[in-house]
């Protein structure tokens, strides 16, 4: 995960620069595919449910059906509708990657602008814990947390959001440091304004927008986390669809029916892809440099 | 250095230094074709590595045993075609009259690979090995019934039971293997990275733990010279890269955890023939005879009238494995041929639960492992049938680590398992549903049923063969119709797909706890 | 410079002993059941209570936690549970097979990066640039455990053209071609990435502009000017990731059998193998500070302004 910087000097977004962003995010197709596919994802994955079969509902009589006008993507090996599967897999996905990064960020910013404003020993004890979590494989530690809470879909979500807290934090609390030194900033703590107005009013404001786009590349990351989980055992359990269990539920029946296994990696590919587009157009159209 | 080409040099630095530090591993450029397969040497899939190389731990895992047993340790007994003990180190066995006192012959001139002459002497620091406690055997259970054992002469050994068995052999049968005791540090376990020695056709050679296990020929086996040059093990622990790893040529061989979707592809595989037995682990659903219903035999019956077990298991598992109507399989004595499974019928299914406290739209819970095969899928039908009839059902499907902590809450109404079969019908009902095990703490096995319990004590003092059948059906009775304690699955049968290079390859007809014993001493390759 | 390094190693035991802090805070509160896993089913008392005390889990949690200290103060890891063996030998074992690996995705990652970075820099606004970024960003998202899933499907089963499982008997460069495929090509993407970005930057600065003017050719300055100072950055990204790659290593490596120390760690976390868990995870702590520490100095080589 890179650092960004944002350098400009601290302007309200007027209505011009607004329309720029936007005018240069348009120019940026693959910024616009990724848009589209994640409006896709998510209208199917939220419509979905009032068109497709229940996602868990079995007919062993017709198990590992071809693609037919009844299932679209054909049926599984316990005649369970794959298309309906994978839409209930992107459910899962979307809210992990949404979630996941809404406790990431509350958690980071919270401890990773106190860092960087108080500095001092509570920078110290704070930078090393996340040094020491960062270290920490982030699969194997969401893996750990997972098994310790019982598998869920909770448990994921807490999980994959506990390890970005970190690698949120470090960022959150460098560029606190970097707005502090600023002479608005200066000046407001001259002025004697609490530090936690000074946060709020000064601060956050310019450091929010560089990790809500940091945050919107990396949730394609989370919802690959997540069907790593899955795929490992220590994610969402069956019956229940996620994309992970479904690849590692399919791979048996690889050279028989590929589809079972292949379509719900297409889609998380696709996901994590689209995300990682809008994540770089977003980057460009702020102008936010690396 | 000139700071042009400082970077270059950094990235060869970087490349270097991570190379350097791995040339410790001797990596070889070998052939690169797939296809060729190494003369004289046999390449077997295994799902997981063995736990320990100790006999005396052995026992746990399937693993253990297929790969132990086939290679370096012989049993006193092993299983003939209608599960009889067959000699191995063991002669005969003579019982007294009363059953209660068992002497072995043991086979002469039988070396262990370090040349050691093995004598009863042997038989006795291994039976005191698997019996202490301390050591932590999974065996101990099985010896329960052993009073007191002796030592006679060089080559004979008695055992005293407490309880008489008419067929106390079968305990024996593939499960105490005998190592050289007297060879080891401890004179007891096998300390860390201490090499296992016992009689068997093969000698441990090496092992890279979690990855392959190597083994060389004993010259000097008593059965004659093991055709091999190398037996290795490769752990390759998804089924269906197995698959292709044997598909390829890269293993000549799978053991029995084939990935049901595989067996249609493999059958069309004109490289690879497919040996199959029909097993006898019992995949079931134990029903709750812990947890309070309004009347918990309504519930147990209602349940048996909705599984549809007849239509549902054929359609699941297709070839792998007969329906179950009770705890053990059609071909062991004590199966009761005239018991059915519960037809499905889902009114009179409806109106017991109704009656025993689970009405329409009620809570059912069912809770499986995640093992392989079908056993959570085979739940996930179920569940998805008891939902269209308008229950309540839940399930949980939990990785086998964690299942037990979930058992023992017995907040479940069905619990779908897999038991490795036995030897015979009592050895097979006492490990299931015998008082003993019921009332070990943290337990699945919920029945505590002490008719039943005396039934299998007159099994075990029956030596007339029909006779100990015709108790065995009443058991197999008790627990299907009376207790309604246990709802049949399937067995599974065994299914060794192999290249068409392995030569000699013979199966036991039946299995319990896999299938390679006595084979391998006698498997040759091609090419 | 000097401060910053020694300031690594005065925190690395620090930072080793918070992992062994939560390592062992997180195994107290799994649920798994380790005398079952161990010893199966129908397994009467006295031998699980003599199974559980062999495996010292029957002691109170403090007398485990000091003796787990004491253990790793002395540079032991402890015995596995899984497989009864010291970790200390585990390990031994299977590094090597998980450097090779790392060193050979490295190499793959350099084959796949310089040349890409380069050539859309140069390209840039061309299909080629367009491609190569997409190539980058689909190597940055896919999941490594299906990307794994896939190349044994189509290069292990449809095409043959490699072993599908394990390392070879005895190690062979065969079986390294895929897994190093799949995991260098994760890793060259953000390396990728970086040199392009740097080497625009670098092609648009006045010295790269003054050379033009003097009449350099065009591959000249690109080299002279471009790669040679992007090639800091990349290296530097190259370092980053090959700490980073230590999650799909473990993904990887089960996806491909691969007997190194993802793989045991995987294992470790079925079985509930605190022992082994924590040897291996400590094991790719000290990697990657180590990885990190290298970059530093390599940096301070390569670089005298930073040697200050």
């Amino acid at each position: 995960m890179s650092t960004l910087q944002y350098d400009s000097t601290f302007e309200p977004a007027g209505e011009r620069a607004l329309t720029g962003t936007v005018r240069r995010y348009l120019r940026n197709w693959p910024g616009v595919v990724g848009a589209c596919v994640i409006v896709l994802i998510a209208l199917a994955a939220i419509i979905g449910p009032w068109f497709a079969p229940d996602p868990n509902h079995s007919d062993v009589l017709s198990r590992l059906a071809a693609p037919s006008g009844q299932h679209l993507l054909g049926t599984d090996d316990l005649g369970r509708d794959i298309l309906a599967r994978v839409l209930a897999g992107a459910r899962v996905a979307l809210v992990v990657s949404l979630v996941s990064s809404a406790i990431g960020i509350a958690f980071a910013m919270t401890l990773g602008v106190a860092a960087g404003y108080l500095g001092g020993i509570v920078d110290e004890i704070l930078s090393r814990i996340f040094d020491v979590i960062v270290t920490f494989p982030m699969i194997l530690l969401a893996v750990l947390i997972v098994v310790a809470l019982g598998p869920s879909l909770t448990a994921v979500v807490i999980a994959i959001g506990v390890v970005v807290i970190p690698r949120y934090g470090r960022q959150f609390r460098v560029l606190t440091k970097s707005c502090v030194q600023r002479e608005y900033v200066q000046a407001a703590i001259a002025q004697g304004y609490s530090p936690l107005r000074i946060v709020v009013r000064h601060v956050l404001p310019n450091i929010l927008l560089p990790i809500a786009v940091i945050a919107a590349g990396n949730m394609g990351r989370l919802a690959v986390a997540e069907g790593s989980l899955s795929y490992l055992g220590a994610g969402v359990q069956a019956p229940n669809a996620s994309w992970g269990n479904m690849i590692s539920e399919g791979q048996s029946y690889l050279q028989q029916s590929p589809g079972i296994a292949v379509y719900p990696g297409i889609a998380l590919c696709a996901i994590a892809i689209a995300f990682a587009f809008i994540g770089d157009a977003l980057r460009d159209a702020f102008d936010l440099t690396e | 250095m000139h700071r042009r080409f400082a970077p270059l040099a950094l990235a060869t630095g970087i490349v270097c230094l991570i190379a350097a530090s791995s040339a410790a591993s001797k990596t070889y450029v070998g052939n690169a074709s797939v296809q060729k397969a190494a003369p004289g040497t046999l390449t077997i899939a295994i799902e997981e590595d063995v736990r320990s190389p100790d006999n005396i731990l052995i026992g746990g895992t399937t693993t253990d045993k297929l790969i132990m047993e086939s290679t370096v340790y012989e049993p006193l007994f092993t299983t003939g075609k209608k599960a009889e003990p067959e000699p191995a180190l063991a002669l005969k066995a003579t019982p007294s009259k009363d059953y209660k006192t068992w002497t072995l012959a043991l086979r002469h001139s039988v070396h262990f690979t370090n040349g050691k002459l093995f004598t009863s002497t042997d038989v006795k620091a291994n039976f005191d090995a698997f019996v202490n406690p301390k050591n932590g055997s999974t065996f101990v259970g099985d010896l329960a019934n052993v009073a007191s054992t002796q030592v006679v002469g060089t080559y004979g050994f008695r055992f005293k039971l407490k309880k008489p068995d008419v067929r106390f052999p079968s305990v024996l049968e593939d499960t105490m293997e005998i190592s050289d005791l007297s060879a080891r540090q401890s004179k007891q376990l096998l300390a860390p990275g201490e090499i296992p020695v016992g009689t068997g056709p093969y000698k441990w050679s090496s092992r890279t733990p979690g990855s392959s296990i190597t083994f060389v020929p004993n010259n000097s086996y008593w059965r004659g010279k093991p055709p091999l040059q190398t037996v290795v093990f490769d752990v390759i622990p998804d089924g269906q890269n197995a698959v292709i790893a044997l598909q390829t040529g890269q293993v000549d061989m799978i053991t029995n955890y084939l990935p049901p979707g595989a067996l249609p592809t493999l059958q069309k595989d004109s490289n690879v023939t497919i040996r199959g037995v029909s097993g006898s682990t019992e995949y079931h659903a134990y029903m709750n005879m812990k947890k309070s219903y309004g009347n918990a035999h309504d519930v147990h019956l209602g349940l048996e009238y909705l599984m549809n077990t007849s239509v549902i298991i054929p359609k699941l598992i297709g070839n792998f494995g007969p329906v179950a109507t009770q705890p053990i399989p059609r071909w062991q004595a004590g199966n009761d041929p005239k018991l059915k499974p519960y037809a499905y019928q889902p009114d009179k299914g409806m109106q017991l639960l109704a009656a025993g406290g689970i009405p329409k739209g009620g809570t059912i819970k069912l809770l499986a492992t995640d093992g392989r095969p079908f056993l959570c899928d085979w739940a996930t039908v179920l569940q998805s049938n008891l939902k269209a009839l308008g229950y309540n059902a839940q399930l949980t499907c939990l990785p086998s680590a964690t299942i037990p902590n979930e058992t023992v809450k017995y907040q479940w109404d069905l619990l779908f398992y897999r038991n490795s079969g036995r030897a015979t019908a009592a050895i097979d009902y006492q490990q299931r549903w015998g008082l003993a095990i019921a009332q070990a703490a943290n337990d699945s096995y919920t029945l505590q049923d002490t008719t039943l319990q005396s039934l299998i004590d007159k099994m075990n003092a029956t030596a007339d063969p029909k006779k100990y059948a015709a108790i065995g059906a009443q058991v197999a009775d008790r627990i299907m119709l009376t207790d309604v304690a246990d709802a049949p699955g399937y067995f599974d049968a065994a299914y060794f797909p192999i290249r068409t290079r392995v030569k000699g390859f013979v199966l036991s007809p039946v299995t319990w706890y896999g299938i390679l014993y006595n084979a391998i001493s006698k498997v040759s390759v091609t090419g | 410079m000097t401060r910053l390094i020694l300031r690594r190693l005065v925190t690395l035991p620090f930072v080793l002993a918070g992992v062994a802090v939560i390592l062992f805070v997180v195994s107290q509160v799994l649920p798994a059941d380790t005398v079952r896993l161990v010893a199966g089913d129908s397994v009467p008392p006295a031998v699980r209570a003599a199974i559980a005390h062999n495996l010292g889990i029957d002691r109170p949690i403090w007398v485990q936690f000091w003796l787990y200290i004491d253990r790793l103060l002395h540079g032991n890891l402890g015995v596995s549970i899984r497989f009864q063996l010291p970790v200390n030998d585990l390990i031994r074992q299977a590094l090597p097979a998980s450097l090779e690996l790392v060193a050979a995705a490295t190499v793959v990652a350099i084959l796949i990066a310089f040349p890409i970075g380069i050539l859309a820099a140069r390209y840039r606004g061309t299909w080629f640039d367009v491609v190569s970024r997409v190539v980058v960003v689909v190597g940055t998202s896919t999941p490594a455990f299906f990307l794994g899933v896939l190349t044994i499907l189509i290069f292990g089963y449809y095409l043959r053209w490699f072993p599908v499982a394990g390392r070879g008997t005895p190690p062979d460069l065969s079986h390294l071609v895929m897994p190093a495929c799949v995991l260098g090509f994760r890793e060259a993407s953000s390396t990728a990435r970086i040199l392009r970005a740097r080497m625009i930057d670098e092609l648009n600065e006045d010295h790269a502009k003054a050379a033009r003017a003097r009449g350099m050719s065009g591959r000249s300055v690109l080299i002279q000017s471009g790669f040679r100072n992007a090639l800091l950055p990349a290296i530097t990204d190259l370092g980053v990731s090959l700490t980073e790659l230590v999650g799909s290593l473990v993904l990887i490596e089960t996806v491909f059998s691969w007997p190194g120390i993802g793989n045991l760690l995987y294992i470790g976390v079925q079985w509930n193998d605190f022992p082994l868990v924590s040897g291996a995870v400590l094991v790719l702590v000290l990697y990657a500070v180590l990885v990190n520490l290298t970059i530093d100095l390599l940096y301070g080589f390569i670089d005298p302004r930073l040697r200050a």
